[in-house]
C-alpha cells in the first residue's frame, strides 16, 4: 500500500512536471510562442519548437508537440469551406486507405483556421459528416487567432479571412517525421490519393 | 563591474518593474476604409475597429530590457522555427545592442519574437488595415493618399540606399493621429503578414499555383497609385515568420479593453 503510494506520488510528479514542460504556464492559451525548455531535446529545425495549445473533437486539450514520436501528416482547414476543404479531406483519406498503415503508426491532425467558429461540437460533426477515421485523423482548434496564426506560418499556409466571413488559404499538408521535422510536402488538390506524398509516406515508415 | 554591466543591470531592474517608461498608445478611430487589399476580395472598404496603436516602433534599448526578462528569446535561445539564424545578428553580444543606437529601432526579429514582445506589453502586431489605416495620414489630414506630393515624398525612403542600419526613432514630425516614423524608417511586421495575398479559392489550381510560386505576389489590388505602400505588402507576404530583416521592425497595438493602462 505504502509503495503504491509513493508509486503514485511520483507519477503525479512525472503528470505535473511534463504538463509543465508542454503547457509553460497557464498563458500557453493566451501567450504567443514561447520557446520552452521541452524544445532541448528536439532537432534545431523541429516544428515542434513552437508550442500549440488545441482542442480535439473529444473536447480533450493538448499540445501539437505531443504528436512527436512517430511520423505527422499536419494540415490546416476551414470547416465551413465547401469547396476546396472537402477535396483535402477526400484526398487524405484516400491516401491513408491506399498506404494501408499500421495501426498506430501514423497520425494525420487537421487544425482549424477558424477558431472565432470551430468547437469540439463542429469538428465532431465534420469528423461525422465525411466519414473521416477518428484513430488516424484528429481535428482541432486553437483557441484564439494568434496561435492559429503562427501555426499556420509555421507550415506555411497563408489565410485571409474575407468581410463575408469566408476564409480563402492555400492548402498545403506537410510530412513531418518523429522529431517534428519537415520531410515533405504537397500542396496537390485532387480528391484522388496524393502519389508523391504516398511516396513519401511509405518511406517515412519503413 | 563595467558601465555596460551596469546598464545591463538598471535595464533589468526596469524590466522587472515594468519597462521604466512605458509605451505610448493613442486610440486611432478606425472605421470605413479603403485598403489596396479590398475586404471582399473586390472591392469593398475595410471596416477596422477602434485600437490603440503604440505612437513609435520598438528601439533596440526596449528590446534588450524585453531580453532581460525573457531570457529564452534573447539571441541563441529561440529555436529555429521561431526565429532564424539572422535573429539579432547586428547585436554585439545577446544582451548588447551595440553598434545599434538605443533610440534605434530594433531589427531582424522574427514575426514570433516581434508577437511575444508586445505580448510582454500587453498588445499583439498590428494587422494589415490598421497599420495601412494609421500610415495613410500625413502630419495634417487623416488621409493624405490622394495628394501625389505626399505619396512621392513617402516612396522617397525607398530609393535611398540601404547600407547603414536605420536611424533614431522619433526624428519626424508624428502624424495626424500622434504616431511617428511609419513611413521613411523600417519595415514593420504586421499579425496577418501570412493573409496578405490575392483573395482566389483555393481550388483554382492555376491560382494557387501562383500563391505557392511567389508567396502571394499575385495580388488584387484596390489602389495602385500609392506605390510606398504596395512595395511593404509585397514584402511582407514574401516572410517567413522566422526570418527578419536588417530594415524590418515593429511596433504593436491594444485592443480597447486591453488598453486600460495607456495613455490617450
Amino acid at each position: 500500500m505504502k509503495g503504491f503510494k509513493r508509486c503514485s506520488l511520483a507519477l503525479r510528479q512525472v503528470l505535473l512536471s511534463s504538463a509543465l514542460l508542454l503547457v509553460p504556464g497557464v498563458a500557453a492559451w493566451a501567450a504567443p510562442a514561447a520557446p520552452s525548455t521541452a524544445s532541448a531535446s528536439i532537432p534545431a529545425d523541429s516544428l515542434y519548437g513552437l508550442p500549440v495549445a488545441l482542442v480535439d473533437a473529444q473536447g480533450v486539450k493538448f499540445d501539437w508537440r505531443e504528436m512527436a514520436g512517430k511520423p505527422l501528416l499536419v494540415t490546416m482547414f476551414y470547416g465551413d469551406c465547401a469547396s476546396a476543404c472537402p477535396v483535402l479531406i477526400e484526398s487524405l483519406k484516400r491516401t491513408i486507405a491506399e498506404l494501408q498503415p499500421v495501426p498506430g503508426s501514423i497520425r494525420v491532425l487537421m487544425v482549424s483556421l477558424n477558431p472565432q467558429h470551430d468547437t469540439p461540437a463542429s469538428l465532431g460533426h465534420l469528423l461525422h459528416m465525411h466519414k473521416i477515421d477518428g484513430d488516424i485523423f484528429r481535428l482541432a482548434v486553437a483557441a484564439d487567432e494568434g496561435q492559429t496564426r503562427a501555426m499556420a506560418a509555421a507550415l506555411q499556409i497563408k489565410y485571409r479571412q474575407l468581410d463575408n466571413g469566408e476564409i480563402t488559404h492555400n492548402t498545403r499538408v506537410s510530412l513531418l517525421n518523429a522529431d517534428g521535422q519537415e520531410i515533405a510536402s504537397s500542396t496537390l488538390l485532387k480528391s484522388t490519393a496524393d502519389q508523391a506524398l504516398l511516396a513519401e509516406l511509405r518511406k517515412a515508415l519503413q | 563591474m563595467t558601465w555596460r554591466q551596469a546598464v545591463a543591470a538598471l535595464c533589468c531592474c526596469a524590466g522587472l518593474v515594468g519597462n521604466g517608461q512605458a509605451a505610448e498608445y493613442k486610440l486611432l478611430p478606425g472605421g470605413e476604409f479603403r485598403s489596396v487589399l479590398p475586404a471582399d476580395g473586390e472591392s469593398a472598404a475595410a471596416r477596422i475597429r477602434p485600437f490603440w496603436l503604440r505612437t513609435q516602433p520598438v528601439s533596440n534599448a526596449e528590446y534588450l530590457a524585453f531580453v532581460l526578462a525573457q531570457r529564452q528569446w534573447q539571441r541563441g535561445g529561440p529555436p529555429q522555427v521561431l526565429a532564424g539564424a539572422d535573429y539579432l545578428a547586428l547585436w554585439a553580444g545577446p544582451l548588447a545592442f551595440a553598434p545599434l543606437q538605443a533610440n534605434a529601432p530594433v531589427t531582424q526579429i522574427s514575426w514570433h519574437a516581434a508577437q511575444a514582445y508586445c505580448h510582454s506589453e500587453q498588445a499583439r502586431l498590428p494587422r494589415w488595415y490598421e497599420w495601412e489605416f494609421a500610415a495613410a495620414a500625413d502630419e495634417q489630414r487623416a488621409d493624405a493618399r490622394q495628394d501625389p506630393l505626399w505619396l512621392a515624398r513617402i516612396l522617397g525612403w525607398y530609393s535611398r540606399p540601404a547600407n547603414q542600419p536605420p536611424q533614431a526613432i522619433g526624428l519626424e514630425p508624428a502624424n495626424y493621429y500622434g504616431i511617428q516614423d511609419l513611413h521613411g524608417l523600417t519595415w514593420e511586421w504586421v499579425e496577418d503578414f501570412n493573409g496578405l495575398f490575392v483573395s482566389s479559392d483555393s481550388r483554382t489550381q492555376d491560382e494557387q499555383k501562383q500563391l505557392e510560386f511567389c508567396g502571394g505576389a499575385a495580388l488584387s489590388l484596390g489602389d495602385k497609385s500609392n506605390y510606398a505602400v504596395l512595395i511593404r505588402l509585397a514584402l511582407l507576404a514574401a516572410m517567413q515568420a522566422n526570418q527578419g530583416g536588417n530594415y524590418l521592425g515593429f511596433r504593436c497595438v491594444r485592443e480597447p479593453e486591453q488598453a486600460s493602462g495607456a495613455t490617450p
